[in-house]
């Protein structure tokens, strides 16, 4: 300890040291600007000071971080800063170095809205016609949004069992801090094999959901590979974002809705296939049966004609049997012919006239002797 | 059964009806033409037969194909 206080530090080791110090803890300032300075660099210096008094804080913010907050400074504006204050070792000038600036007061919010609502209106950022269909039966999901909080759980919960592989990156979503995180979660996800990308987060006035109104963001979602779902909620304003990204919903629920939607018109469909094959295999089992039905009438006709013309050429048989006259021979009656043909009666018989008689099982030839009647 | 066949075999059968017909319309038999039917008949009632052998069997044929699918 001895030799501590009795160290002596070089300027630059003293400025190092306090800078250290100084970094030590984020700062939020608030003031109005007073001077602006855009240097060639693209940084800009600038000095806030408080609207009821003659303090000033000279402030700078580099071009990156400018750049991402897509506000114009102007002289009047009134700002909240987040960062550090510094000491500029090459001229021992103290600074505030802001990482981020946000717009104060519901009115220049609106302003800022509405401007960059005209620029990106004018570019076609919102054209309907720029907007990409969501991808069918959608499997692989990448999610921005905070861990913590009720709205991942509300995706989490209300996204169907559909097998889906979710990325999930954790991102500040309020005030204009957001828009550094929100643009690195972007960032990892483009790298990630997605199908959709889903940013969501719950209600908030103008003022909380300035990050949603950040113009870097909005190019970023505009630019990503695939799809962007935007479930921001909000009170009147519609985020940008949310107007830039290819489906726009109010939760995270409705988002859900969206994702789920063709599995389950797919289900449905499997369902009605399966009705209708149903249907068909029922259909299929009854002209069956009516073919089985035929066929067993067909058969029974068959044979009852096949039978019915047995009994009747049988019957036909008997009679004809019946009739024969031969049959009479066997009784002992004949048959007797004169020149071939049946003799019936005396006349036209007489002596000597040659007859022919059939008998049962032969015939007799025979000379006739005497004629009676 | 062929178109032709089924005609014969129906006109057969319709011969046959008609001298039964025959028959029991005389009164008095005449032997001659009687023995004339009667060969007519038999004749007939043989080809009949024969006729009516082959289409049972045809039909048992077909009805063992469908019984066996």
């Amino acid at each position: 300890m001895e030799d501590e206080k009795e160290k002596i530090f070089t300027v630059s080791e003293y400025i190092e040291i306090l800078n250290t110090f100084l970094k030590c803890e984020e700062i939020k300032l608030i003031g109005e600007v007073s001077q602006v300075q855009k240097a060639v660099s693209g940084h800009v210096y600038f000095s806030l000071k408080d609207q009821n008094s003659d303090a000033v804080m000279s402030s700078v913010i580099w071009k990156g971080n400018y750049m991402r907050c897509g506000i114009h400074m102007e002289v009047g504006m009134e700002l909240l800063l987040t960062g550090h204050p510094q000491i500029y070792a090459p001229r021992g000038t103290f600074s505030f170095q802001a990482d981020t600036i946000e717009l104060r007061g519901e009115g220049a919010l609106k302003k800022a809205y509405d401007e960059l609502k005209k620029k990106l209106e004018g570019e076609g950022i919102f054209a309907p016609e720029r907007k990409r269909p969501l991808p069918e039966l959608i499997h692989k999901i990448g999610v921005i949004t905070s861990r913590e909080g009720a709205v991942i759980h509300d995706f989490v919960n209300n996204l169907g069992k559909f097998g889906y592989q979710v990325s999930l990156v954790d991102s500040r979503v309020e005030g204009q801090q957001a828009v550094k995180s929100l643009i690195e979660a972007i960032h990892t996800l483009k790298k990630k094999d997605i199908e959709v990308l889903v940013i969501i987060r719950g209600g908030g006035s103008l003022e909380s959901l300035q990050a949603f109104n950040n113009e870097a963001l909005v190019r970023e979602v505009v630019n990503f590979p695939v799809p962007v779902i935007a479930g921001i909620g909000h009170d009147k304003d519609v985020p940008l974002v949310a107007l830039a990204a290819d489906v726009m919903v109010s939760t995270p629920t409705a988002a859900t809705h969206l994702i789920n939607y063709s599995w389950q018109e797919a289900y449905a469909k499997i369902g009605q296939m399966s009705q209708i094959l149903t249907r068909v295999a029922q259909e299929i089992k009854r002209i069956s049966a009516d073919i089985d039905l035929s066929w067993s009438s067909i058969i029974d006709h068959v044979v009852e004609r096949i039978e019915a013309i047995k009994q009747k050429i049988a019957f036909a048989e008997q009679t004809i049997k019946f009739n024969d006259p031969t049959r009479q021979l066997k009784f002992g009656y004949s048959i007797v012919r004169k020149g071939g043909k049946v003799v019936k009666n005396v006349r036209g018989v007489e002596k000597g006239d040659l007859l022919n008689v059939q008998l049962s099982d032969g015939s007799v030839e025979s000379t006739v002797d005497r004629v009676t009647i | 059964m062929a178109k032709k066949e089924s005609k014969q075999f129906k006109d057969q059968l319709k011969e046959i009806e008609k001298i039964l017909e025959w028959f029991n319309a005389q009164e008095e038999l005449d032997v001659e033409e009687a023995l004339e039917k009667v060969k007519q008949a038999s004749a007939l009632i043989k080809l009949s037969k024969t006729r009516l052998k082959e289409v049972e069997n045809e039909f048992k044929d077909i009805k063992r194909e469908i019984e066996e699918e």
